[in-house]
């Protein structure tokens, strides 16, 4: 075994570090409980009593509560359909002989190249025509076209892994195809099923340029475009804008510290197995 | 397994049909429309567009504007990837050495991950105010001036890359430090037996070790680095005079704004290109994309 002296300097060291990265959102969340007149002074206020009225004006009073029931409408609808295709492509293309499936694997994964502002033009004149603006489905399509690509190679590795024999073996004992892949199959490769989703998921929450294009009209919008609501020209309501952050950020940081093994190898695209 | 009945060989061809289709339209779609526009006058507000031939992607090349967006995306990218990179691989070995705690750190480096861009630009423009931020009291705190960071032409660049390299980081940690555990020990035994110093060990058998691993998080990073938009869009909106605007931000400014369409449209076709360009580069200089296959 290769051994390390000195933990208790590295220690150190990593502490200051850490608390460098975690700063920022430390002083989201306190802004956010802060009275404007807190959260607004020259020198920062480190000790305060607490304040909800950011958090009322935001979930009760605005309408930031239904963009958020939007983001998790159309995350999750988005995240699931991705499982499901990329779940066509990448196990029928490890267990069977297709035609050009390397070609094809690696087009896909080039996909991951393309920046979205160059589809957004094309997109937002195509959704116009189709009445997809300001829809569900329109975003819900453009954010499983987006994920596709790493979950269909993130699953890739783990079908790639799965022994055949365990295929064979219910296969001899007479189950179908179909009965094998729900019953032998997803079991197995539930760990990369659940990175690839909640991945996905992360993403589409997150995602703010095809939902500030696509659907602009508050009623249809999500929280990051929400977001941008309380950042008014006259001017940017601070506490507002924590307040909403936290709320956002409750989720998808639940999901990073519940699911972070899985969400290590998701990061890599597979490549490895954290 | 090998059932050759027709039927089990047509019907795979059938389960992936959907998906394909899907990606083929979702992706062609839009570059076969953009490069059609890009030979058209298409103004959005016009009903009836001209062809002009190679003339927008001719103004392109010559317009400043392009190139200035061109520099500014590819200095951001550089930069913030290589701090990123470095500093991402310094907490990475750190957190190697020590076992008790790792998981306590690798669990909070994922937190400035999962947060939206458009968040972190927001609380970083709110950190970094002239009068109320809290980087510019932590300054003055330290004997410095106050920096009004986004209004100054020289500053605002430095400012994304701050915010970048805070979110990012990270994610280069967590990547790195999954591939230095999955290193076998040998290697590591042998060159500590054969007298190999700290810095031997790191420069000539850990670092190659880690090359396919680096090369993924640095192309993942590139990939999303040149494509900075989120941010820019809550912090600076491509000011002071032009001095965060980049490709993506160009193209969004000329494609809704100015509504030449035509431009937009022609710019994003360079841009997929220069991307393209870039990753192939890297690939092939690292010489992993043929491994991976």
């Amino acid at each position: 075994m290769y051994i390390y002296r000195k933990s208790i300097a590295g220690y150190f060291v990593l502490s200051i570090l850490i608390l460098v990265f975690i700063f920022p959102i430390y002083w989201m969340i306190s802004t956010s409980f802060k009275e404007l007149n807190q959260a607004f002074t020259t020198k920062p206020t480190w000790f305060f009593t607490p304040t909800k009225s950011n958090y009322n004006r935001v979930l009760i009073e605005s309408g930031f509560s239904l963009k958020l029931l939007n983001s998790l409408l159309i995350g999750v609808s988005a995240s699931l359909l991705t499982l499901l295709i990329a779940c066509s492509l990448s196990y029928t293309y490890t267990r069977f002989k297709l035609a050009g499936s390397k070609h094809v694997l690696f087009w896909i994964l080039s996909l991951r190249i393309i920046p979205p502002i160059v589809a957004v033009v094309p997109i937002y004149i195509l959704f116009r025509t189709m009445g997809l603006l300001d829809s569900y489905l329109g975003l819900i399509m453009v954010y499983i076209f987006m994920n596709l690509p790493l979950s269909v190679w993130l699953l890739l590795g783990f079908f790639k892994d799965l022994p055949l024999e365990l295929e064979e073996a219910a296969l001899i004992d007479g189950c179908s195809r179909f009965g094998v892949f729900f019953r032998i199959v997803i079991p197995i490769v539930k760990p990369g099923l659940i990175a690839a989703g909640l991945l996905s998921f992360i993403f589409c929450w997150n995602e703010f340029l095809f939902a500030s294009i696509l659907s602009g009209s508050s009623r249809m919008s999500t929280a990051p475009v929400g977001l941008y609501e309380y950042a008014t020209p006259v001017s940017m309501l601070w506490g507002h804008i924590a307040a909403a952050g936290t709320v956002m950020l409750i989720p998808v940081a639940i999901i990073a510290i519940v699911v972070q093994k899985h969400m290590v190898r998701g990061l890599t695209l597979g490549a490895v197995k954290g | 397994m090998k059932r050759s009945h027709r039927r089990g060989k047509i019907i795979p061809y059938f389960v992936v049909t959907p998906g394909l289709l899907f990606l083929i339209f979702m992706a062609l779609y839009p570059l076969i429309f953009s490069l059609r526009i890009s030979f058209y006058d298409w103004n959005l507000l016009d009903t009836e567009h001209a062809f002009v031939g190679l003339r927008n992607f001719k103004e392109n090349i010559l317009s400043l504007n392009f190139w200035h967006a061109l520099w500014i995306t590819v200095l951001f990218t550089v930069v913030a990837v290589s701090v990123e990179f470095v500093i991402g691989l310094v907490i990475a070995l750190y957190l190697h050495r020590i076992i008790k705690g790792r998981r306590i750190f690798q669990t909070v480096l994922l937190l400035p991950i999962v947060v939206a861009p458009a968040i972190a630009g927001l609380m970083w423009r709110f950190m970094l105010n002239y009068e109320y931020g809290v980087i510019n009291y932590f300054f003055t705190v330290l004997r410095m001036q106050r920096y009004a960071w986004l209004a100054s032409k020289n500053l605002a660049l430095p400012a994304l890359m701050i915010t970048d390299i805070w979110q990012w980081t990270p994610f280069m940690t967590i990547i790195l430090l999954a591939g230095l555990q999955s290193l076998p020990d040998d290697p590591l035994e042998a060159a500590a037996i054969d007298g190999c110093s700290r810095w031997q060990t790191f420069w000539f058998i850990i670092l190659p070790m880690l090359k396919p691993v680096a090369t993924i998080a640095i192309v993942l990073r590139t990939i999303d680095a040149f494509r900075v938009y989120d941010i820019i869009f809550m912090m600076t909106r491509g000011g002071p005079v032009h001095a965060t605007t980049s490709l993506s931000w160009l193209i969004y400014e000329t494609g809704f704004k100015t509504f030449e369409l035509h431009q937009s449209a022609s710019m994003s076709w360079l841009m997929l290109i220069f991307v393209t360009v870039i990753i192939t580069y890297i690939l092939k200089f690292t010489g992993v994309n043929e491994s991976r296959k």
